[in-house]
């Protein structure tokens, strides 16, 4: 009779287990932690430009006066938008394009969200109508050198000349925020995940 | 008669206790991960005062060296000295009907001068930190003076909002 053959009791020994010498990698941990710290940004500052009227003319006019702009004649009617938002009390915004006054097509309220606040959701789908309608599509491309990074900034030309353009005004007691609101709410509006400009040149005027 | 302890009970053995990093390196990981995230190669060219609390903004152009102001609730505008900003026009000045602003006019008037003086380029460059609650009327009186001066690129600091 065959003895039946057990395997060696050796083999089943339990493997010893390795552990991984990890202080090494804490020694680096613990000196880049710090370092890293210090040179952390936590608060992400950055410069929102802005462009004095008068060099904004300069820039939309191809280097020409901007006395003739607000000349009001009916031929500077058909090559200058002069979009203006005021922002009023009772939280009412004014939309005024062509330097219409009277209620009508070109100029119009936007009144108060019920929370009473600037409708600046409203504000951003009206611009956006106006880019669409009155601006339309970009007639040709300019360029601007850049004199900080010597690169030339090349940018759309419309049919009205300051189809990228928009005057701001306010009353005095209006806080710095809201007008930081509302000029991001002029600068682009998000459609279907794309960013479409609507008018990035904003001039901050006074109260009429 | 007592027993004797028995061999085992008297001596022991010692076994050498180990200390388990691996969640003290998962939590490192991820600190490492975030700072490194959160770095920044430029450095900080621009440091938000403390006496200011700066608006927020979908901005992404980045912070460059140039004369920078204060606009504060309380004291006007101020010089951008990071331990203690000296007041250039005070609130009453502010409040005037005056769209210029004297002393400021004259401030940023010696700053040109100055750096015409030390042959450095004039670009009419100037930075300023605006509180988010100052008044539209005193941001537009500081925008005229600056105006007024040539200093025609004007940069507001403001807190990126991440979107």
């Amino acid at each position: 009779m065959f003895r039946k053959l057990m395997p060696s009791l050796r083999r089943t020994k339990p493997e010893g287990t390795t552990e991984l010498n990890l202080t090494p990698i804490m020694n680096l941990m613990v000196v880049l932690i710090p370092l890293l710290l210090s040179v952390a940004e936590f608060t992400k500052l950055a410069l929102l430009e802005y462009m004095p009227p008068a060099e904004a003319a300069e820039d939309a006019n191809g280097g020409g006066d901007n006395d003739d702009k607000d000349s009001g004649n009916d031929e500077e009617k058909e090559t200058y938008l002069r979009l203006l938002i005021n922002l009023t009390a009772g939280n009412i915004i004014q939309v005024s394009m062509y330097g219409k006054l009277e209620e009508g097509e070109h100029f119009y309220e936007i009144p108060a969200i019920p929370e009473g606040y600037y409708n600046l959701s409203a504000l951003g789908d009206s611009l956006y109508s106006i880019k669409v309608h009155e601006v339309g599509e970009p007639t040709g491309k300019d360029s601007i050198m850049n004199e900080e990074t010597i690169l030339w900034e090349v940018f759309n030309t419309y049919k009205v000349k300051d189809g990228r353009e928009v005057s701001i005004t306010a009353l005095g007691t209006i806080p710095f925020q809201t007008i930081i609101n509302v000029m991001d709410v002029c600068r682009y509006k998000e459609i279907e995940y794309e960013k479409k400009e609507l008018f990035p040149l904003t001039l901050l005027k006074q109260f009429q | 008669m007592a027993f004797a302890p028995s061999k085992s009970k008297k001596n022991p053995k010692k076994e050498e206790g180990s200390l388990s990093l691996n969640s003290m390196m998962d939590m490192m990981t991820i600190i490492l991960l975030f700072l490194l995230k959160s770095m920044s190669t430029s450095g900080a060219l621009i440091q938000p005062s403390e006496y200011l609390d700066l608006p927020s903004a979908e901005r992404d152009m980045k912070p460059k060296k140039a004369l920078s102001l204060l606009v504060t609730v309380n004291h006007g505008v101020q010089e951008d000295m990071e331990s203690d900003p000296r007041i250039i026009s005070e609130s009453d000045e502010m409040n005037s009907a005056a769209m210029i602003l004297p002393s400021l006019e004259a401030y940023l008037i010696e700053q040109r001068e100055f750096m015409e003086k030390t042959g450095v380029p004039f670009k009419g460059e100037i930075t300023i930190q605006c509180d988010k609650a100052v008044k539209y009327e005193w941001l537009l009186k500081v925008i005229n003076t600056c105006g007024q001066t040539e200093y025609s690129t004007i940069d507001f600091v403001i807190i990126q909002k991440t979107s």
